[in-house]
């Protein structure tokens, strides 16, 4: 299940803290835009709750998904079109510097350029505070798998991202915020933030997605004794199965024959 | 490995989902389960290996753990097969699944939250796709939405195959 926001009753998610303090860093996030919408939706943000128009964002607008940002009112952005709602989509924002960024739609990619470089406080997921006073511009649709990290993520790694692919098995050690949003677990699984929910979003299907399993099978096969004498068992290795890797654990047995002595 | 023992597990988190019809991930009192739709037959996929001591004789038993996200009377229909990918066997770029198996008609727990294991048999060789020890493999269990009358989603939250 995926969280489902619903813009005319003003749902969304937020906390006062932010995993990263600016570029670089990258924002990742499957959406899935419902009709009925009004033009503007913010997908995610982190603005200042106290300084009107100091945000970074990924937000919808009309024909296009944008990279936003806003320092004081002046206003960059990286964008590119986009179409298609009631569907499952992969948006990322990518700031390479507080000169560049891109953003990244499906996995195609458009760059930009500039100078703004705004401080903020608060992360806000289908929301914007733009002005210190309201929360505007709620989204209105599905998110799920949110990610932010505090690195500028490889034009490969995006697309594997785009793919579904938990944001737990790209660049595990620069993920600094995970938002699964499954369910109404508004919980942060790698800052340990919880989300507060506003004005009750609700739950939907979630999107497609791979994750790291657990491992599949360690069995003892032991053959019945029937008799005094030597009897052996082998003991079948365990092979976590992790998706994109394998990986063997360093207390892992690879085959082992131990004796039973059996007397009276 | 002796007939009755376990071969293969796979949790919620191993599905590797179709590009359509899907089950979806879901969780049940923090319990990782995958949701069936009640309308659309939708599809788990999980890749393993066959274990080597496979003996290769009796063929082999699925067994679905699900609950019923609501529903406490009617049926349901599940839908599973095999697609092997072996040593050169299956072109990657297409899929290839033996014909299914099905445990149609299953009464549902009359409490929503118990989970329900049912079994489906397959013999060694055509049933499983032929299948052989130490081979790659695929596993799709699909819920037979279109055919059964339980309301609501059918959960999985387990999936094992042993050896009959």
């Amino acid at each position: 299940m995926s969280r489902s926001f619903l813009q005319s009753s003003s749902q969304y998610l937020k906390t006062s803290s932010v995993p990263v303090s600016g570029p670089p860093f990258t924002i990742s996030a499957h959406f899935n835009i419902a009709s009925g919408f009004a033009s503007t939706q913010y997908i995610l943000s982190m603005y200042s709750e106290a300084v009107s128009d100091n945000y970074y964002a990924m937000a919808v607008a009309g024909p296009d998904l944008y990279a936003l940002i806003n320092k004081g009112g002046a206003l960059e952005y990286a964008l590119t079109p986009f179409s298609g709602i009631d569907t499952w989509h992969h948006g990322c924002m990518v700031t390479y510097s507080t000169n560049s960024r891109a953003i990244f739609l499906n996995g195609g990619k458009n760059l930009d350029t500039g100078t703004l470089a705004p401080t903020f406080d608060t992360l806000g997921v289908g929301t914007l505070l733009p002005d210190a006073a309201a929360y505007q511009y709620h989204f209105n649709g599905m998110l799920g798998e949110v990610g932010i990290y505090d690195v500028a993520l490889t034009d490969e790694e995006v697309y594997i991202l785009n793919l579904g692919v938990s944001p737990l098995l790209v660049r595990p050690q620069n993920l600094v915020f995970y938002l699964p949003l499954v369910r109404d677990e508004d919980n942060d699984l790698v800052g340990g933030v919880h989300m507060t929910a506003v004005a009750a979003p609700t739950v939907a299907e979630h999107p497609r997605a791979l994750y790291p399993s657990g491992p599949q099978n360690t069995f003892y096969s032991f053959p019945v004794i029937s008799a005094i004498g030597e009897v052996s068992a082998t003991i079948l290795a365990k092979t976590p199965h992790l998706g994109f890797s394998e990986k063997y654990p360093s207390i892992g047995i690879v085959s082992k024959t131990p004796k039973i002595e059996i007397s009276t | 490995m002796a007939s009755g023992d376990t071969l293969l597990i796979f949790n919620p988190h191993s599905n590797e989902p179709p590009a359509s019809n899907y089950a979806t991930l879901d969780t049940r009192n923090l319990h990782p389960v995958l949701d069936f739709d009640a309308s659309t037959n939708e599809s788990a996929v999980f890749t393993a290996i066959m274990p080597r001591n496979y003996a290769g004789t009796t063929g082999i038993t699925v067994y679905i753990h699900y609950a019923m996200s609501s529903a406490v009377a009617g049926t349901v229909d599940w839908d599973v097969a095999f697609e092997r990918i072996g040593d050169q066997q299956q072109d990657l770029d297409s899929d290839g699944f033996a014909a299914v198996q099905s445990i149609d008609g299953t009464t549902v727990p009359g409490t929503s939250g118990l989970v329900d294991i049912v079994s489906i048999p397959f013999t060694d060789g055509a049933q499983m796709d032929s299948i052989a020890v130490g081979e790659s493999f695929r596993i799709k269990i699909t819920r037979d939405a279109v055919s059964d009358s339980a309301v609501g989603d059918s959960e999985i939250i387990a999936v094992e195959i042993q050896e009959t």
